[in-house]
């Protein structure tokens, strides 16, 4: 699994350099060690993050943006939808460089900033962030579960903008010069009757998707506050998660084939 | 798992032909004799089909409808709201097909034993309960077993009575047990399902037309709800993407865009990865995108929505372009990809997919796909048409229930509280009705598909036992028959084990009909969900976290999931062998499939239904994991064919996996090579279906000769089941003596066509014999026809209805009539006192089998003078005459009552014929002739034995047709005369011809088959030696008394006044137009005018020398006189020419004059 750059705010937290190993209790059971002999035993522990309801791991990536310019330092504003898991954050636009000026002015003065957003995909379990942590001669590798991953994209909503206003305008334009001959059509009573019987208006017969985006549309962004990876609430939800956590050591209690068993089963 | 093996276990156990297999002897093999593996392994067939059964894929599918299908359809469906009352709702919680919630699956709640229902043309059914949750007033009820309709049950499913029951129970329900099942019975007749071949659903297929330089990428999406298909074409180079609802072809960056991947780098990562070539390929389509200036995933789906053809539904609110767009891309386009969460992603990928392969295919047109692989096919069984059937029915069911509780709710003033209950029993007739109505006629149209399907379903051919069986396992392509393409219909490689190589019908659906091989299992679905779950957790890595730039990077290969891409891996041989690995020890189901594509850098694996797979041996270090011990388990009864599947030693592959194995077909092959094998084939004999099975040796044959055969063994006459003389079908043919053949096949001992064959064995002398034997015709030997050979019995239903009718009379069968002596008079000879035909009597033509008489006055209103008197009952006769140049005998009658309450009267009149001039004969392997002459035994050749031939068979068959097959059937049935024994004609094995010549030779005969013989006539030897010896000859259904035909005069068309066509109808003989011709050119110009108007419709007309017009009594009406009047002949077909063509306001005059 490959990040190009980690960042936390309360939400979210930094991520360690580490590799994010999925089901490292399953995976070296099956590996036929022939050639590959034991060197070390490691203990697994599993914590979870102070105040689980409210704190969770989530993965960020940012598949668009160079490896070697990762975010840093900074503080960036980011918003959240929570019922739809939608995730914006907002960088500011390095304008000294690979910019046309004249473009910007066209679109209007947002294009100041880089809009990224993305869905947050939970991960269903199986997913884990982890650190090797040597306390003196012990070692031991903490394991906390990540809630969901996302991949954030640039948005090009300014554009968007710029159409709809546009469109707003021709419209109004278009409004004003067909208003003499417009014919007011009357719908039929019986026809808003079956309107009226579909509910909320706008009716079961809307597909799936189209309610998603009406409930995302409908749902208000919530400000999220940007901790850096160096802030206090980042170093203290290490120490708590990586220090000072309780540290249940994971055993494994199912035996492989049950583990399989239980995998398997629909 | 574990306690349905053990059960197959139980079953096997109380099973009567497996007891065979516990015997110290079975099938010449001692418990204690050494076990040869090599040789021995083909002993996992006869368990695979005890565990199987040879119709096994039709069960299966149809238990998997009635137990799984059935209840997602129900949760697909669950709620019924009502459009009036926002509190009500009905909620479907469980179905269940043949037994109530209080009583265990165990239980077959069907109407009557299967042979009950064919005899008194009922549906073999069981009722369909569901349990319901439906709110009445404030209340909240739950009701269980409600019954919604009835179920045709297919035989021998886990729903029928038949289901694993002995021979014993299966003799007192009138069964066969050899039948193998598989099949409805609706209305009284067998219907079966014919497995259907379509191109597999939800795959991408690329396709190339170099001339036009056009590459498609095509998927056909195939959901619950909708079947549409998307493309991905290139048209000038550049890449777009075509469905049936946009309008124009969208430009594949736009599409992408749509979907959420604004970055064009990233499209380009996604479609092209690092490849520089395909790079060069692609990057023309960014400039039509940047033409169009769409840069935005809003625009795009604007630019979209524009473009989408709406069918709106009533009440459906409008879309704005915007939505129209999302609609398309979340929906529409590759439907079978769910969109959630607003996360297009998944979909975005599956495009870029697609437009990959288009690339790739531009690149290199070797990448195209086949659409004629069998791995990129899928057979549509019985289950998955009948699920397509009973949701459609399910759903007008819930509208017309819907519609029905509507009507009532909206009624202000409702006396009584409303249940909802109360409604829907009146339509479960639809359902009940809307399954029997498509099985019976075949029509299958599912309104929500807009599909309208003919033929699908086919009456079960009770020809003789092979035929039956050969539709059971017979698969109809989608294709269409005209069409001249010879792809489809050719032999493809990857049908090797899977579809018989041999059976395949000649002429146009030749190629396009296919049978199952021996081995061969259809899956049907398996849960996707847990099998994501593993694969993720083997390493996996799933699609949504793995960003674009590293999607197609070297070494990466995409794990595609029933076609899906759902993430990647770097390590694909470890991941398959791990895969593999939990498949052996049965941790997820046998038929999941997994295989590498190298080519696509892909790993695949299959977990849908419908695909054809077959078992195989696995092999580790070139060693067969199957030993003597497990062998040895297996024929003690210890293990059955679950075992070796569960112990990891066979696997089932399908047609894709196995192209990713090595497979030896003998273990010989795999001794001293460096190839490493993966499997080892049970036995080589299966690449053969059932029906091919049954030649001996035919890889001694040319192989349209072993194709002819699989034509011809399915009109053999011979036994067609333990219950025959029990059945009344229409028509049946028996053969009064069946044998088994002298020399079988393993095939035919699986199948049991020893038990219930279809031929003789004939002592046949290959020669000349009376210059009756040209054009492949056969010499009969007249006392062996005396002694049997070749009789048959045809016994024929037909069936009476006595009526009632709504004035309340009724038909009734009335006594016979007798003469002044007290003697029945002739028409009445075969009746009993109570007017039908005795059991036993004989019945020739114009005589009476039932005495029916109709009332006169049955078209009487009800209503009328029906108080008065209730007027005499009168009947008219309206008795069934028998119609037949030979007299029949009354065989069996039965009476009974139908579903509609009508009396039902079934006569079976039986004919018991010898073979005659112009029978058809044929020997198993394609050589098919009629008897030419039947000569008495005395004038035929005969041997040192005095044996004379029962047949004798011109050596010109042989030359052309290249039998080797037959010759060596002939050998080795002769030795196995001589010693007493049974041989075995097995596909690439059998008795070996070496041995059978040393068996004749130690028996006193030539090593090659040939006798002396002395002529029959002059007691001289012959001049040559003859091949002589026991050939196993089948007798065809065609028979010269069906066919026999001659007509002086006869009835004629009413229209057209001509004779009549067709012999059921006493018709003429036609000279057609070539026949014509001919006459023409010969000159015979006074026979032309007697056979084409005097011998026809000669008719006599008046026509007028004056207007040219036809006139009558002498008269012209048009000129109003008789004065030109002219009497003449013409074909009655001119005359109404004439006056259709004056109908239309056409003229036509004739002009008359002096010939001479």
């Amino acid at each position: 699994m490959s990040k190009r750059s980690g960042k936390h705010n309360s939400l979210f937290i930094e991520e360690e350099e580490e590799d994010v190993h999925s089901q490292l209790q399953y995976a070296p059971e099956t590996i036929e060690e022939d050639d590959d002999p034991i060197v070390d035993s490691i203990p697994l522990v599993l914590n979870d993050l102070p105040s689980t309801n409210v704190n969770k791991f989530h993965v960020i990536q940012y598949p668009g943006r160079s490896k070697n310019r990762p975010l840093e330092g900074t503080y960036y504003k980011s918003n959240i939808k929570k019922e739809t898991n939608f995730l914006e954050v907002k960088l500011p636009l390095d304008t000294s460089r690979f910019f046309n000026a004249g473009k910007a002015d066209e679109w209007g003065e947002d294009v100041g900033q880089q809009t990224l957003n993305g869905v947050l995909n939970r991960t269903e379990g199986g997913l884990y962030v982890g650190k090797i942590v040597t306390e003196g001669n012990n070692k031991k590798v903490v394991l906390v579960p990540v809630e969901s991953t996302t991949q954030l994209r640039t948005s090009f909503k300014y554009i968007d903008d710029i159409d709809a206003s546009n469109q707003a305008q021709r419209k109004a334009e278009a409004a004003e010069n067909n208003k003499p001959n417009n014919i007011q059509i009357l719908q039929s009573a019986s026809k808003s009757g079956a309107q009226i019987t579909h509910g909320d208006g706008f009716g079961n017969a809307l597909g799936e998707s189209l309610k998603q985006i009406k409930k995302f549309e409908d749902e208000e962004w919530v400000a999220l506050r940007w901790e850096t990876a160096d802030g206090t609430t980042a170093s203290t939800i290490k120490q708590e998660v990586f220090a000072n956590a309780p540290d249940q050591e994971l055993s494994t209690e199912s035996s492989l084939m049950n583990y399989i068993d239980d995998l398997t089963s629909s | 798992m574990a306690p349905k093996r053990k059960l197959v276990k139980l079953e096997a156990e109380s099973d009567e032909a497996f007891q065979e297999l516990l015997q110290p002897e079975y099938k010449g093999k001692k418990l204690t004799d050494e076990i040869n593996t090599a040789e021995d392994k083909w002993n996992l067939l006869p368990a695979f089909l005890k565990v199987k059964g040879l119709v096994k894929q039709h069960l299966d599918s149809f238990n998997y409808f009635v137990d799984v299908d059935l209840k997602k359809i129900i949760n697909a469906n669950e709620l019924v709201l009502s459009d009036v009352d926002p509190e009500f709702y009905l909620k479907y919680l469980d179905i269940r097909v043949g037994h109530k919630s209080s009583s265990g699956p165990e239980v077959r709640e069907v109407i009557m034993p299967p042979h009950e229902c064919r005899l008194r043309d009922l549906t073999y059914s069981a009722p369909i309960y569901v349990d319901v949750e439906y709110t009445r007033g404030r209340k909240i009820i739950m009701h269980k077993d409600l019954e919604i309709g009835r179920m045709p049950i297919m035989l021998r499913s886990n729903k029928c009575i038949l289901d694993g029951i002995d021979e014993k129970k299966m003799a007192r329900y009138d069964e066969c047990p050899l039948d193998p099942g598989g099949y409805f019975v609706v209305n009284g007749t067998e219907k079966v399902i014919l497995v259907q071949e379509q191109l597999s659903k939800n795959r991408i297929i690329v396709e190339a037309d170099e001339k036009k330089n056009i590459v498609q990428a095509s998927v056909t999406s195939s959901t619950h709800e909708r079947k549409s298909k998307t493309y991905v074409i290139t048209k000038n180079d550049k890449i777009y993407l075509k469905h049936n609802s946009i309008s124009e072809d969208i430009p594949i960056v736009i599409v992408l865009k749509a979907a959420g991947i604004t970055s064009d780098l990233e499209i380009l990562q996604l479609v092209c990865g690092a490849d520089p070539q395909y790079q060069d390929l692609f990057v023309v389509n960014f400039e039509e995108a940047a033409k169009l200036e769409i840069f935005t995933q809003q625009q795009a789906l604007n630019y979209v929505g524009r473009r989408v053809k709406t069918i709106r539904r009533a009440g459906a609110p409008k879309l704005s372009q915007l939505q129209e767009g999302i609609e398309a891309i979340a929906t529409t386009i590759i439907a079978h990809i769910t969109v959630s969460d607003l996360q297009f992603r998944e979909k975005a990928l599956y495009i870029a997919t697609m437009a990959r392969r288009v690339v790739m295919t531009m690149h290199n047109p070797k990448m195209v796909d086949d659409r004629d692989y069998v791995g990129n096919k899928r057979l549509e069984l019985a289950g998955q048409l009948m699920s397509l059937l009973f949701e459609d029915l399910f759903k007008k069911f819930n509208s017309d229930f819907k519609a029905n509780i509507d009507k009532i709710l909206k009624k202000p003033s409702r006396t009584s509280e409303f249940d909802a209950l109360l409604s829907i029993n009146i339509h479960s007739n639809n359902i009940t009705q809307g399954l029997n109505r498509a099985i019976s006629t075949g029509n299958w149209s599912l309104k929500r598909f807009k599909m309208e399907r003919a033929g699908v379903t086919h009456v079960l051919s009770r020809l003789s036992y092979i035929s039956a069986l050969g539709m059971m396992t017979r698969i109809s392509s989608q294709f269409e028959k005209s069409r001249k393409v010879s792809g489809p219909r050719a032999l493809q490689p990857s049908q090797f084990g899977m579809l018989c190589t041999s059976d395949t019908p000649e002429g146009e659906a030749c190629g396009l009909v296919k049978n199952l091989a021996l081995m061969t299992h259809i899956t049907t679905d398996d849960e996707e969900a847990p099998i994501k779950k593993l694969c993720y957790v083997l390493g996996c890595e799933n699609i949504l976290g793995i960003d674009s730039a590293t999607l197609h990077s070297d070494g990466n290969f995409g794990i595609y999931l029933n076609g899906t891409l759902i993430g990647t891996n770097r390590f694909p041989s470890k991941f398959v062998s791990d895969f593999r690995r939990l498949r052996r020890t049965g941790k997820i189901s046998e038929f999941v499939s997994i295989y590498t594509n190298t080519h696509q850098t892909a790993v695949h694996i299959a977990t849908d239904g419908g695909r054809i797979c077959r078992p195989l041996i696995l092999v580790q270090n070139n060693r067969p994991k199957v030993n003597a011990e497990h062998l040895r388990k297996l024929l003690n009864g210890e293990w059955a064919f679950d075992d070796f599947l569960a112990h990891g030693l066979v696997e089932y592959l399908d047609v894709n996996e196995e192209n990713d194995s090595l497979i030896a077909l003998y273990e010989a092959d795999m001794e001293d090579t460096d190839s490493a094998f993966t499997h080892l084939e049970i036995e080589p004999f299966t690449v053969l279906g059932a029906v091919a099975g049954l030649i001996p040796y035919p890889h001694h044959n040319q192989s349209p000769r072993n194709t002819y055969q699989c034509a011809m063994g399915k009109q053999a006459i011979g036994a067609i089941a333990y219950n025959q003389f029990r059945r009344i079908d229409t028509l049946l043919y028996f053969m009064v003596y069946p044998q088994q053949p002298m020399v079988k096949t393993k095939t035919i001992e699986l199948i049991d066509y020893d038990k219930l064959p279809a031929g003789q064995n004939a002592t046949v002398a290959v020669m000349s014999y009376s210059g009756y034997d040209i054009e492949d015709a056969l010499v009969l030997n007249k006392a062996s026809v005396d002694r049997g050979f070749g009789r048959c019995q045809v016994v024929r239903k037909n069936t009476i209805q006595l009526k009632r009718y709504p004035n309340h009379t009724k038909d009734v069968v009335s006594g016979m009539r007798v003469d002044e002596d007290g003697q029945p008079i002739f028409e009445h000879q075969a009746l009993g006192p109570d007017g039908l035909g005795e059991i036993g009597a004989r019945v020739v033509n114009s005589q009476v089998y039932v005495n029916k008489s109709v009332p006169t006055n049955a078209g009487e209103s009800v209503l009328g003078h029906n108080e008065q008197t209730p007027s005499i009952e009168s009947h008219r006769e309206t008795p069934a005459y028998y119609k037949g140049p030979e007299p029949s005998y009354v065989d069996q009658v039965m009476m009974s009552v139908s579903d509609n309450d009508q009396a039902l009267i079934k006569v079976l009149l039986r004919q018991t014929r010898r073979p005659e001039l112009g029978d058809k004969f044929s020997s198993r392997h394609g050589q098919k002739g009629v008897c030419g002459i039947i000569v008495q035994q005395e004038d035929l050749p005969f041997n040192d034995d005095g044996i004379s031939p029962d047949i004798i068979m011109n050596p010109h068959g042989f030359p052309s047709r290249m039998t080797v097959g037959k010759m060596i059937e002939l050998i080795s049935g002769k030795a196995g005369v001589l010693n007493g024994s049974l041989e075995y004609g097995t596909c690439f094995g059998g008795s070996k011809l070496e041995d059978m010549s040393k068996i004749l030779v130690d028996k006193g005969f030539s090593y090659s088959g040939k006798d002396m013989l002395y002529s029959g006539i002059t007691g001289e030897c012959l001049q040559a030696y003859i091949f002589f010896g026991p050939i196993y000859y089948q007798k065809l259904k065609h028979m010269v008394l069906d066919k026999m035909h001659a007509r002086a005069r006869g009835p004629r068309a009413v229209l057209t006044r001509q004779p009549t066509e067709g012999r059921s109808r006493d018709g003429g003989l036609r000279l057609g137009e070539m026949e014509r011709d001919c006459v023409i050119a010969y000159g015979a110009s006074q026979l032309l005018l007697e056979r084409l108007m005097i011998s026809s419709d000669a008719f006599e007309v008046d026509i007028c020398n004056k207007c040219g017009l036809m006139g009558y009594h002498s008269w012209c009406t048009t000129c109003k006189s008789s004065e030109n009047i002219i009497r003449m002949t013409i074909p009655y077909a001119a005359k109404l020419l004439f006056q259709e063509l004056l109908s239309m306001n056409i003229a036509p005059r004739l002009k008359l004059g002096d010939i001479f």
